[in-house]
């Protein structure tokens, strides 16, 4: 067989797309692509809102969360509790933003020690 | 050969438009507010209250010698709690009253801290604990446990007070209240830790239903 410059030239341009290796099993199905601008807005400052918590033995039971943005009512709110490693040791479920005050119950064994600060995040509506 | 090659390049560059092709993916913006941050969550707090019965004593009856462990998640500024108290000693003991104030149903029998002190010139700022349940004191006043210990402990990160009840006023009128519910300690806002953080609105609730 005698060597095909141009064969060589196409089997290394597909060994060097990372995408080529799977397009034996990928289909298409989409034959429409469109792009635009949406604004995404913030419902206020979520770092401005204040953490009370009730512990019992050093287990964080619940939270009293204040401050929240007005603005925020109707949107789903989680809550993580992170310790110095900004590892994650406590959370809270979502719950829907009713007023400027929310009482939220934690889940896991979370020690009131070990926290040393939480990330609030909204979504909606 | 030449022709054969270029049949191959066409037919490889089609493989590579479908294979891009094959990862376009959908995107759906369902909400107009994202948000997201830190927020900050206490440092200084109550962190334990532990109200225990003395041994050999009756489960679910304050009596002299059961023992209430407080705990905060700082080191205490001492002076915050007791006036005459430094910080250059992490223990400190005092024999200060405690009363068992009566709660008429449905709210709930109370311990505080009622004694007076010239070491405590403003009064030892403990708070109050309420036991979760009446019928404690069962009596028309409060019952005054005259001669109670106060033992601070400072520690290397938190700080814990061990009060032991004594000097119980004489003809007490006592009840035993079992399963009665959780005592939870709210602390004095006075109290600081050396950076000045005090204990906010944060609470601190026992794990036992019963107490003493």
């Amino acid at each position: 067989m005698r060597f095909s410059p141009a064969l060589a030239v196409v089997t290394a341009a597909m060994l060097a797309v990372p995408g080529s290796a799977v397009a034996g099993n990928v289909s298409s199905t989409s034959k429409r692509l469109v792009s635009a601008n949406a604004s995404v807005s913030s419902c206020g400052s979520l770092s401005g809102m204040t953490i009370s918590w009730t512990v019992v033995d050093d287990v964080v039971t619940s939270i009293a969360l204040g401050s929240i943005p007005t603005a925020c009512n109707g949107s789903s709110l989680s809550l993580t509790l992170v310790n110095s490693s900004n590892t994650p040791v406590g959370s809270v479920s979502p719950v829907t933003v009713a007023g400027p005050s929310q009482t939220l119950t934690v889940t896991g064994n979370t020690s009131a020690l070990a926290v040393a600060t939480s990330y609030a995040s909204v979504i909606g509506p | 050969m030449s022709r054969r090659s270029t049949v191959v390049a066409v037919v490889c560059c089609s493989c590579l438009a479908m294979a891009t092709i094959g990862y376009a993916a959908s995107f759906t913006l369902t909400t107009k507010k994202l948000g997201a941050a830190s927020v900050a969550t206490p440092i200084m707090f109550p962190d334990q209250i532990i109200v225990g019965n003395k041994a050999g004593g009756h489960l679910g009856k304050v009596e002299n010698g059961d023992i209430i462990t407080f705990v905060w998640s700082r080191q205490v500024d001492e002076p915050t709690l007791c006036s005459g108290w430094s910080n250059t000693s992490s223990t400190q003991n005092l024999a200060l009253q405690w009363s068992l104030n009566i709660g008429t149903a449905p709210a709930d029998d109370t311990l505080t801290v009622t004694g007076t002190s010239a070491t405590c010139s403003g009064g030892l700022r403990i708070g109050s604990v309420d036991l979760g349940a009446a019928g404690y004191n069962t009596g028309t006043g409060p019952v005054d446990y005259k001669t109670t210990a106060n033992a601070l402990s400072v520690g290397a990160t938190t700080t814990t007070l061990t009060v032991t009840l004594n000097g119980q006023s004489k003809g007490a009128s006592l009840g035993t209240v079992s399963g009665g519910g959780a005592a939870t300690w709210t602390p004095d806002s006075t109290v600081a830790d050396r950076a000045g953080n005090n204990c906010g609105n944060n609470l601190a609730v026992t794990s036992s239903t019963t107490q003493f």
